[in-house]
């Protein structure tokens, strides 16, 4: 799910390309027109795509590999075999080139920093 | 088990679009009569308060089920209603109530008929101040909901397995 600041920020984009005549408001057909090429089209998914793209530039891999690497140690030492698994699988999902970006880098940073 | 991004895409398309999906067999006018049901049951859904509402206007399990349940229209032997487990893919978080706007959304863009009715609903229901024309603000509530519940019918469209959960 993308932040709150990113789908104003689409919105806002979005909100200019349907207001075709510039009058700061959108009206019924202006709204069915831009649907149906943005909205209904998928265009909107690849917007939110990118956006998320954009995210994943700013996130620190080191630091995420670090984290990482830390809740692997935690797990084997308190020995957790079920989060060791799922760790490392992670990891396994993160480094695989052909799998690379099928899952969002921020949801698995999320999941070894539990 | 992971799939590569494209065939993860493919799969929640699939969901969203296949007829297996229980709102399918609505159409736009019973769409519409559950909008109609929805705001006796919450006043507030037809106003400007609708999207000042943290969290949006939301439906119990209870006014859920009288909401789009539609006496009128008889599906097979059963009367046109949601299932529950609708109710269970927009409640993620175990609330025990939904957005009733994240419903109509996906209700409304997945039933049946034509796209242009469709979107004209989609417009009445976010022209919260019924001024004929949707503001920046009201589109950024439309923006909103409608993320919101792509991504909650996408992760229900996509088993867990494929989340790598």
């Amino acid at each position: 799910m993308p932040h709150t600041a990113q789908i104003n920020r689409i919105a806002k984009e979005m909100f200019e390309i349907a207001d075709e005549n510039g009058d700061e408001d959108i009206s019924v057909d202006e709204f069915v027109a831009w649907c149906g090429t943005h909205v209904v089209s998928q265009r909107l998914l690849g917007s939110f795509k990118s956006a998320r793209k954009q995210v994943d530039k700013h996130v620190d891999k080191r630091k995420l590999r670090q984290m990482s690497e830390e809740a692997l140690n935690k797990a084997m030492k308190n020995g957790d075999p079920e989060k060791y698994k799922a760790l490392s699988l992670a990891a396994q999902v993160r480094c695989h080139p052909s799998l690379r970006g099928a899952l969002p880098l921020q949801w698995m940073c999320r999941q070894a920093a539990r | 088990m992971t799939l590569p991004g494209k065939a993860r895409h493919c799969v929640g398309v699939l969901a969203l679009s296949n007829s297996n999906v229980a709102w399918c067999r609505w159409t736009s006018d019973a769409v519409a009569r559950a909008y109609e049901r929805a705001k006796a049951v919450k006043p507030m859904l037809a106003t400007t308060d609708a999207k000042q509402t943290p969290g949006g206007v939301r439906l119990t399990r209870r006014e859920f089920w009288d909401v789009f349940t539609d006496y009128t229209v008889l599906h097979g032997d059963s009367w046109l209603s949601l299932p529950l487990y609708v109710f269970s893919m927009f409640d993620n978080t175990d609330s025990g109530t939904v957005d009733v706007l994240e419903v109509f959304l996906m209700v409304a863009l997945f039933s049946e008929g034509e796209m242009e009715d469709q979107l004209r609903f989609c417009f009445k229901v976010f022209d919260t101040d019924h001024s004929g024309s949707i503001t920046i603000d009201e589109m950024l509530h439309f923006f909103q909901v409608l993320c919101r519940a792509s991504f909650k019918v996408l992760a229900a469209a996509v088993p867990a397995c494929l989340r790598g959960t």
